[in-house]
């Protein structure tokens, strides 16, 4: 009696996701755009400005706090953190001496993290991209 | 392989030419679509721009740097396709129907007072109801201009835009989103120490991490936009969302156990709409909706999984209404109550009405109300 109703008009329909993952396709390009760039500039020049320490221990520290309230680092975090889980890394410990590292500025130990946490959001970006062409 | 990137840029950008050659000019655009159009060429200039500096730079020529040239090939290579797929797709098969969307649209975020731009509409999806916010455009059925039941998740992809795109008008919209989100993460958190504390194999498989996931991912941005179309809309869009499971999503409990999932399962997006309705003064006709929910539950018979209170905590849900009502206020949105006037709003909260006085002949109903409609709009 209850179903009926609705029934009548009934047609074949699904939740999209089209949006979403939109978003998390434009979020993490932006950000590997940002990395890849740094990653490629550091192999050939191999010191790290003040301004590019500066950058990225705000990127990265972003990603480590707990109340950080943006909307766009927190999905970061979420994405990174699950890659690094299963590289069998704990997040916090790893993000945090990558961050001591930056400081020192010690290149050749920055970039392998860096590329690992690139390679977290390229997972993310090729599956979002193949579900958007796809869906 | 360096050879075949270079072809491939080189390829590329002769695609994003033809691409630009392809938009339509002034008389096939017509009134609504030139936004898109615009939209479509800066877009396109941008990514010709950045495959030029990605074939001509240095730094990207060194044999060290393949890989993420390749990485950034494959970046803008996707941003290419989305506006064929997605822009140039919408401007090219442009329906008898699409001036009626667009001012249902239009009409709509007057209503509202939606802080953005109006979004160009288009009624030729065959993905269901879905929203670029990057190009303003929201897809709507073909067959849903004739109907009205469905309606209703036009405001809840308006949501979509307001949590994504940057814009100061749409801060505290973010951030009220945003500090939910830290609730949702020290919930976890907590729950996730607790467990490891009890866990007598270190290795085993604990499906909390990917509930946390959910949620920071998804699932926080899905329930803002079903709230938001809730306090917007009011008690139409919680029917339309009845009405949409009894037709895909059976299984309510439904919680993920490997791999993240879009959208929350219908029983927390009920619960967390159906606070949220009683937030903004509808406490009479959330125990109405509620009824023919429990009803419709017991019907499909899905059984609730273990951890399904764990993975979706009715304080989370509680929490989520109230952080999203506080952030809808703050952008200016208007928000509904019992007394507001509106052409569409009380359309579609009428059209609920009827459908439930008499569901059978209810189809008779909306297709004269439809019509009418259209003519005045």
């Amino acid at each position: 009696m209850f179903l009926k109703p609705f029934i009548h008009n009934a047609k074949h329909t699904t939740m999209s996701n089209i949006g979403i993952n939109t978003n998390t396709f434009r979020l993490t390009s932006k950000y590997l755009d940002i990395l890849n760039d740094f990653i490629v500039k550091a192999k050939i020049h191999p010191e790290i400005t003040d301004a590019r320490q500066e950058q990225l221990i705000d990127f990265v520290s972003k990603l480590t706090d707990v109340n950080n309230a943006e909307p766009q680092f927190q999905m970061l975090s979420s994405i990174i953190e699950r890659e690094l889980r299963n590289f069998n890394k704990k997040p916090d410990v790893f993000l945090n001496t990558l961050i001591q590292d930056i400081k020192n500025k010690d290149t050749e130990t920055v970039i392998p993290k860096i590329e690992l946490i690139t390679e977290a959001l390229d997972v993310e970006n090729s599956e979002v991209l193949a579900k958007i062409i796809g869906d | 392989m360096r050879s075949y990137i270079n072809g491939a840029i080189k390829e590329a950008i002769a695609k994003g030419w033809v691409l630009m050659s392809k938009i339509p000019g002034a008389r096939e655009l017509g009134v609504y679509f030139p936004s898109l159009a615009t939209i479509a060429n800066r877009e396109i200039e941008r990514i010709i721009a950045e495959l030029d500096y990605l074939y001509n730079d240095d730094d990207y020529n060194d044999p060290k740097s393949i890989r993420q040239k390749f990485s950034k090939f494959k970046q803008l290579s996707g941003r290419l396709s989305d506006i064929e797929n997605v822009v140039i797709a919408a401007m090219s098969r442009k329906a008898a129907d699409d001036e009626f969307v667009n001012k249902l649209v239009y009409q709509i975020c007057q209503e509202i007072n939606y802080p953005l731009q109006t979004p160009v509409a288009s009624c030729l999806s065959q993905k269901y109801y879905h929203i670029y916010p990057d190009y303003n455009l929201i897809c709507i059925p073909l067959l849903e201009s004739e109907f009205v039941l469905h309606i209703p998740d036009i405001y809840h992809e308006l949501g979509h835009p307001l949590l994504y795109l940057e814009n100061p008008k749409l801060d505290a919209m973010q951030n009220n989103l945003g500090l939910f989100n830290v609730e949702v993460r020290k919930y976890f958190d907590d729950e996730i120490k607790r467990r490891e504390l009890n866990k007598t194999n270190q290795s085993e498989f604990d499906s909390i991490h990917v509930w946390k996931e959910s949620w920071l991912e998804k699932w926080s941005v899905e329930l803002f936009c079903d709230l938001f179309a809730t306090f917007t809309l009011g008690p139409a869009f919680i029917w339309s969302n009845i009405h949409m499971c009894t037709k895909m999503s059976w299984e309510v409990y439904k919680i993920p156990t490997f791999q993240k999932s879009s959208h929350p399962p219908g029983e927390a997006r009920m619960k967390a709409i159906l606070h949220g309705l009683e937030l903004v003064g509808f406490k009479e006709v959330k125990k109405e909706i509620q009824a023919k929910w429990e009803e419709f539950k017991v019907i499909v018979d899905h059984k609730k999984p273990t951890g399904f209170s764990v993975a979706v905590p009715d304080k989370l849900l509680k929490l989520a209404a109230e952080f999203c009502l506080v952030g809808t206020k703050q952008i200016g949105c208007d928000i509904i109550s019992p007394e507001s006037k509106g052409k569409v709003c009380e359309l579609l909260n009428n059209s609920w009405k009827q459908f439930w006085i008499d569901p059978e002949n209810f189809y008779e109903w909306e297709k004269e109300t439809v019509a009418q409609f259209k003519a005045t709009l």
